[in-house]
C-alpha cells in the first residue's frame, strides 16, 4: 500500500541536563494510506509527542514528517495550519468539546474557522452515521463519555480529512463505549477511505489495527 | 533561451520601426497637404492678379505666415499693416480656411498618432502576454510528459512542487501569477495518480509474496498427515502384523484421512470466501437464532467434555446479517473454547445492543492467550504455543475475522491469561 505519512529520523527532546527527556529519539516509520495503524507503548514512551508531530501540532527538534510526500515542517506556520485543517482530523482523549456550544455548533466549528460553507446534509449524514442525530441541540455537559467522543469524531469527520489522528480516544470511556467508538472509527477508515492513526495502550484495540507500531523510550521497537 | 531573447528583441524593434514609419509618413502627408494648399492659394490669386504672380510666389512660397510677417515687418514696421493683411486674408477666407484646415488635419493626425500608439502597445503587450502564457503551457506539457515518462519507467514519485517552483521563478522575473490553479490541480492529479500506481504495484508484490507463503503453508499442512498416513499404510502392507495391530493402524489411517478431509473443507471455505465466491446474504434476522445455530454445532463436543454453554440475551436483537455465515464465525470461536478449555468448565455467551453495534461476548475458562500472541491468532495457519496436541490447522479465527469484517463487524479478544479469554464480536446495527 502507498505511504501517506513518512517519518524520517524525528527527534524531540524536552528539558536539559539531568532532566533531559528524549520523548522522540531518532524515530523513523511509515503509515500506509487507507489503513488503521495503532501506535502502542507504555505511558511516557513518547507516543503522544510522536502523534502530535505527525499531525503537525508540535514542531520537532530535527527530522522530517512527509505527508503525501510533502515536508510539513517546511511550510510556513500559516500554511501548515491551513494544510493541517484540510488534511488532518484530531480526536483526543478528553474530547476537547466547547462546553458553551451545543452538539451541532461543536461539529461545524472547524468549518467556521476555515470560512467554509456548512454542507448541512453531509454533516447530518455523518451525525446519523455516529448515532447523534437526536442530540443536535444537546449541550456537551448533558452527554455521556461515549456520546461526547462521538461528537468529537463527527467534528473530525466533517472536514473530510485524509488522516485522523486519535490520541487514546477511549481512555476516558467505559468498556462498552470503548468497543463501539473504536469500531466506529475503524468503519470510517473503511467507508470514507481515510487513514486512522491511533495511540492506545489497550491490547484489544491494537488487535483490530491493520498495523501495530510499538514504541519504547521514544524509539520504534517493532512495526507489523 | 538566448535565441528566444533575440527573437523577442527583433520583434520589438520591427514593431517599433513600423510605428516610427507610420508616424513619419503621417507627418509627411501633413506637410505635403499644407504645401498643396499654399500652391492653390498662389494659383488662385495669380489667376485674379496675373501681374502680381512673382510677388505672390515670393510671399507665399516658403515659410507661410511667419515669412510673410517677417517680410512685412521689414518693409513696413507697422502693426496696423499686419492687422489689415490679416483682416484681408480673413475676408477672402484664406486665413480661416488655412486655420481650419490646419486644425482639422492636426487633430486628425494627433488622433491617429494616439491610436497608433495604443495599438502598438496593445498589440505588443497582448502578444507578449500570450507568448508568456503559451510558453508556460508548453512548459507544463513538457513537464507532464516527463512525469508520465517516469511513470512508464516505474517511478511513481512526483517530485515536490514541480509546477510551483516554476511559478516562483516566474514571480521572481516579475511575471504576474495567473492561471496557477490549473498547475496546482495538475500536480495534485499527478501525485494522486502516482500514489495509486504505487499502491497497485505494492499490492501486486504483496500478493505475490502471500501466494508463495500460502503454497508453502498448504504443503506444510498436508505433509504431516500425509507422511503419517503413508507410514501406517506401509506398515499395514507389510505382512508381519497381528490382526489387532493391523486394525489399530487402519484406525490411525482413518483419523489422518479425516484430518485431511477437514483441512481441505476449511481451505475450500477459505478460498471461496477469499475469491468472493461466497456472497454473504445479509437479511434482518434475530441474533438469538444465529447464536443458537452455532451452539447446536459445538454442543455435542462440549457435552463430551461435560462443559456447560450458557447464553444470556435480555431481548433478541434484530440486525442485518447473514445468519448462516455469522453462525459459522461463532462456531469457530466456540470450537476453540471447547477444544482448549478443561472439562467441567463453562462457556458464557452474552449479547447486548449498543448504540450503533450489537456486541456478542464469548467468555471461556480456558488457558487464555499470552499477550504477545493475541494479535497473531487471526493470521492464517497461526497456531498458538499452547496448541500442541490439540487438533486444528489454524484457520478458524482467520475465517471468523474474515466473515465478520465482510459484515463490517469486528472481533477482538481480551484475555485474562492464564485463565479465561473473552472474544468480543461487534456487528453494526
Amino acid at each position: 500500500m502507498s505511504k501517506i505519512v513518512e517519518v524520517q529520523d524525528l527527534v524531540k527532546y524536552y528539558g536539559s541536563g539531568e532532566n533531559l527527556v528524549k520523548a522522540v529519539d531518532h524515530t523513523s516509520l511509515c503509515i500506509e494510506s487507507g489503513k488503521f495503524t495503532a501506535i502502542v507503548g507504555r505511558s511516557g514512551s513518547g507516543k503522544s509527542t510522536l502523534l502530535h508531530m505527525i499531525g503537525g501540532l508540535d514542531r520537532p527538534d530535527s527530522g522530517r514528517v512527509l505527508i503525501d510526500g510533502k515536508d510539513i515542517f517546511g511550510l510556513k506556520s500559516d500554511r501548515l495550519a491551513q494544510f493541517r485543517r484540510k488534511k488532518i482530523g484530531f480526536v483526543f482523549q478528553d474530547f476537547n468539546l466547547i462546553p458553551s456550544l451545543n452538539v451541532w455548533e461543536n461539529i461545524i466549528l472547524p468549518m467556521g474557522l476555515d470560512g467554509r460553507k456548512v454542507p448541512v446534509e453531509e454533516v447530518e449524514e455523518k451525525m446519523e452515521y455516529l448515532g447523534l442525530l437526536g442530540k443536535r441541540k444537546a449541550m456537551p455537559a448533558m452527554l455521556s463519555g461515549g456520546q461526547k467522543q462521538r461528537v468529537a469524531i463527527a467534528r473530525a469527520l466533517v472536514m473530510n480529512p485524509a488522516i485522523i489522528c486519535a490520541d487514546e480516544p477511549t481512555g476516558n470511556l467505559d468498556s462498552q463505549s470503548e468497543l463501539e467508538v473504536v469500531d466506529l472509527m475503524k468503519k470510517c477508515v473503511r467507508d470514507y477511505g481515510q487513514t486512522l492513526v491511533m495511540i492506545t495502550h489497550d491490547e484489544g484495540i491494537a488487535q483490530m489495527a491493520d498495523c501495530v507500531i510499538l514504541i519504547e523510550d521514544g524509539k520504534v521497537v517493532s512495526q507489523s | 533561451m538566448d535565441r528566444k531573447r533575440r527573437a523577442e528583441i527583433i520583434r520589438f524593434v520591427t514593431l517599433f520601426l513600423l510605428t516610427v514609419f507610420c508616424i513619419a509618413a503621417g507627418g509627411w502627408i501633413y506637410v505635403r497637404q499644407e504645401e498643396n494648399l499654399r500652391w492653390e492659394q498662389i494659383a488662385e490669386l495669380s489667376g485674379l492678379h496675373p501681374e502680381l504672380e512673382a510677388d505672390l510666389v515670393r510671399i507665399l512660397e516658403k515659410g507661410g505666415g511667419e515669412d510673410r510677417a517677417k517680410a512685412d515687418t521689414t518693409d513696413q514696421k507697422d502693426e496696423e499693416k499686419i492687422q489689415i493683411r490679416k483682416r484681408l486674408e480673413e475676408t477672402y477666407g484664406y486665413g480661416i480656411a488655412g486655420e481650419v484646415f490646419r486644425r482639422q488635419i492636426g487633430g486628425l493626425y494627433g488622433y491617429s498618432l494616439f491610436v497608433a500608439a495604443v495599438l502598438f502597445f496593445l498589440f505588443y503587450g497582448i502578444s507578449a502576454g500570450k507568448k508568456k502564457r503559451a510558453e508556460r503551457y508548453v512548459w507544463d506539457l513538457r513537464k507532464s510528459g516527463e512525469i508520465l515518462r517516469e511513470f512508464s519507467q516505474g517511478n511513481y514519485q512526483v517530485p515536490e512542487a514541480v509546477f510551483e517552483k516554476r511559478r516562483e521563478e516566474e514571480e521572481k522575473e516579475g511575471i504576474k501569477k495567473t492561471g496557477g490553479q490549473i498547475e496546482m490541480e495538475l500536480e495534485e492529479l499527478f501525485r494522486e495518480h502516482g500514489n495509486y500506481l504505487t499502491m497497485l504495484k505494492e499490492r501486486y508484490e504483496k500478493e505475490e509474496i502471500r501466494t508463495k507463503a500460502l503454497i508453502t503453508d498448504i504443503s506444510h499442512q498436508l505433509k504431516t498427515p500425509l507422511s503419517s498416513l503413508r507410514m501406517s499404510h506401509e506398515l499395514v502392507e507389510s505382512a508381519y502384523l497381528t490382526e489387532e495391530e493391523r486394525r489399530e493402524f487402519l484406525r490411525q489411517e482413518r483419523v489422518e484421512i479425516e484430518k485431511l478431509q477437514k483441512l481441505l473443507d476449511e481451505m475450500m471455505k477459505l478460498s471461496r470466501l477469499e475469491k468472493n465466491m461466497i456472497h454473504l446474504k445479509p437479511e434482518p434476522a434475530g441474533l438469538q437464532d444465529t447464536i443458537s445455530e452455532a451452539v447446536s454445532v459445538v454442543y455435542p463436543k462440549a457435552a463430551g467434555k461435560s462443559m456447560e454453554i450458557q447464553v444470556e440475551i435480555k431481548e433478541d436483537i434484530v440486525l442485518e446479517h447473514d445468519p448462516h455465515w455469522t453462525a459459522e464465525a461463532f462456531v469457530n470461536i466456540l470450537d476453540n473454547a471447547v477444544k482448549y478449555a478443561p472439562e467441567h468448565t463453562r462457556i458464557l455467551i452474552r449479547a447486548e445492543k449498543l448504540i450503533r453495534y450489537a456486541m456478542v461476548a464469548f467468555q471461556d475458562e480456558g488457558p487464555g492467550i499470552p499477550e504477545e500472541e493475541r494479535h497473531r491468532i487471526y493470521q492464517r495457519f497461526y497456531r498458538g504455543t499452547q496448541s500442541e496436541g490439540v487438533e486444528g490447522v489454524g484457520i478458524g479465527l482467520y475465517l471468523a475475522r474474515k466473515i465478520l469484517e465482510e459484515e463490517h463487524g469486528s472481533i477482538r479478544v481480551k484475555s485474562g491469561y492464564p485463565v479465561g479469554s473473552v472474544f468480543y464480536v461487534m456487528l453494526p446495527l
